[in-house]
């Protein structure tokens, strides 16, 4: 073993080499020393237009349609003539589907939620920031340039950030917010309990 | 036989006329030899233009055809066509007479087998192909080729498994990334270029001896460029990275001596070249002026080259 060890030394470093670096990245990619977490979920909402396509003009009216009042989510009354995106189409002829969704960030999965079961949840605040200093907040991801003829799709991500550490969140629709970001309206950051 | 006896049958020979007196004169000269090689490389170039003509031909073709084609068939002729000339060029180099046709064969599949293998991703996903699916199929092409080059001991084989192994560790270490964390990728993959470029070197040192010392001067360059490369890319956000990488650079010529190797004591020489321009253009270029600049930085290029030649005649030519 020792001989075999002695005459392909160089064999070995060459191998271990990438693998100890490999290593390190996993290290630093998973480690929970370097991911965000928080105690709290939060509430946000997303939309299309129904006829599927982008939904970039459906943003306003989300943040037309709910708001945050005394803790609680409500549902405001809209005129039915409201042209949001102001392009000579009513919106409730745009066909909105604004759907609300509870993310449980332990488990980083969303599911969604009807209004009548939204509203019941308490909203501890409405701002970006939880009670324990996490932030909700986008950037635009390049994606690992690895060679020219693979496109690793560049994408508008949403993370938990603290400092600078950051995790990404497993919202719904990642996928397909390419180049629009604007299907994702945060709400609040939610206790565990229902009132 | 005496030597007597060895002119005297030579003499014979040369009368009888069974051997010409030019045929005695080439082979104590070696240029009979030197012919017979220069015959073996004029059909190695033909086979590698031929080759090279195959592969042309491929790429046009299927380029051709491509939008008429269903999925099937693009992957039986970029894939499959692959994996059948690898599995041609293994059987053939098994024969003495066969074997560069072999190799030829084996280089057309290696070629092919990558770019097949993307080819069956890309037509049996759905929508976005991510990176995970890439890295882990260029990760299965590493393994075979270094299974198949274990078993047939042959620097073709250990080619393609090292082109493939690097691949795999870049799209392993993006898909690891992809997305996870607030990654510098210019870093990550430069200091990822500069051990790859390391495990090269390490690699081309142990196919000094073996069936791979073919590859060991082209392990030695492209390894050495990787690494002084990606250092020489970082020089201005390391802390003194300016001053650090001439210590680089002097290793690398260290290196060289160590491994008589021209390949890394032509890269240290031009990048240590290309390190006195950078220095020069950042630090004296506006102070002392272009013109006076450049006398000093040519009176050093000399300097250089000079010192270059005398290291390789000194301790790399015995």
């Amino acid at each position: 073993m020792n001989k075999f060890i002695k005459n392909n030394l160089s064999l070995i470093l060459a191998f271990s080499l990438p693998v100890a670096l490999i290593l390190v990245v996993v290290f630093t990619t998973y480690s929970p020393f370097t991911s965000v977490e928080t105690n709290y979920n939060f509430m946000y909402t997303a939309c299309d237009n129904g006829t599927g396509g982008y939904s970039y003009g459906c943003l306003n009216h989300m943040e037309a349609l709910f708001s945050v009042k005394d803790t609680s989510l409500i549902k405001n009354d809209l005129d039915d003539s409201r042209d949001t995106d102001k392009d000579g189409i009513s919106d409730i002829d745009e066909n909105y589907h604004v759907r609300i969704f509870l993310h449980d960030t332990q488990q980083n999965e969303s599911r969604e939620v009807k209004f009548e079961n939204a509203k019941d949840y308490e909203i501890i605040t409405d701002t970006i920031t939880s009670p324990d200093g996490v932030n909700v907040s986008g950037g635009y991801e390049r994606g690992p340039e690895v060679f020219p003829i693979i496109d690793t799709h560049s994408s508008y991500d949403y993370y938990l950030t603290k400092g600078k550490s950051k995790t990404r969140l497993n919202l719904i629709n990642r996928d397909n917010r390419y180049y629009y970001r604007d299907n994702f309206r945060f709400i609040g950051w939610v206790s565990s309990k229902i009132n | 036989m005496n030597k007597k006896e060895l002119l005297k049958e030579l003499s014979e020979k040369v009368a009888s006329g069974s051997i010409d007196k030019s045929e005695v004169m080439d082979a104590i000269s070696g240029e009979g030899i030197k012919k017979s090689m220069s015959h073996l490389s004029i059909m190695t170039i033909l086979y590698f233009i031929g080759a090279v003509a195959v592969i042309m031909g491929i790429i046009f073709f299927i380029a051709q055809v491509w939008e008429d084609i269903g999925s099937f068939v693009r992957v039986s002729i970029t894939l499959g066509m692959g994996l059948i000339m690898t599995m041609l060029g293994s059987m053939l180099v098994k024969e003495k007479e066969k074997k560069n046709i072999g190799l030829v064969f084996q280089f057309i599949g290696g070629l092919l087998i990558p770019g097949g293998s993307m080819v069956l991703l890309s037509e049996f996903s759905t929508g976005v192909v991510h990176m995970w699916p890439i890295a882990i199929t260029i990760g299965i092409i590493f393994l075979f080729y270094l299974i198949l080059d274990f078993a047939q001991k042959n620097p073709i084989l250990t080619f393609f498994a090292i082109a493939n192994g690097t691949a795999f560790i870049y799209l392993l270490i993006g898909a690891l990334t992809e997305g996870q964390a607030s990654y510098k990728y210019d870093d990550l993959y430069a200091y990822t270029t500069m051990i790859i470029g390391a495990s090269y070197l390490a690699l081309s040192h142990n196919f000094k001896t073996g069936w791979n010392r073919n590859l060991v001067g082209i392990l030695q360059l492209v390894g050495s460029f990787g690494f002084f490369v990606a250092a020489f890319s970082r020089v201005e956000y390391i802390f003194a990275g300016q001053i650090l990488y001439f210590f680089v650079l002097g290793a690398g010529l260290f290196l060289s001596i160590y491994m008589k190797s021209k390949a890394i004591l032509l890269t240290s020489t031009v990048f240590l070249i290309v390190h006195f321009v950078y220095i020069t253009d950042r630090y004296f270029a506006d102070s002392l002026g272009w013109p006076i600049s450049l006398i000093i930085l040519g009176l050093i290029i000399i300097a250089l080259g000079y010192g270059s030649v005398e290291v390789n005649k000194k301790y790399l030519k015995k």
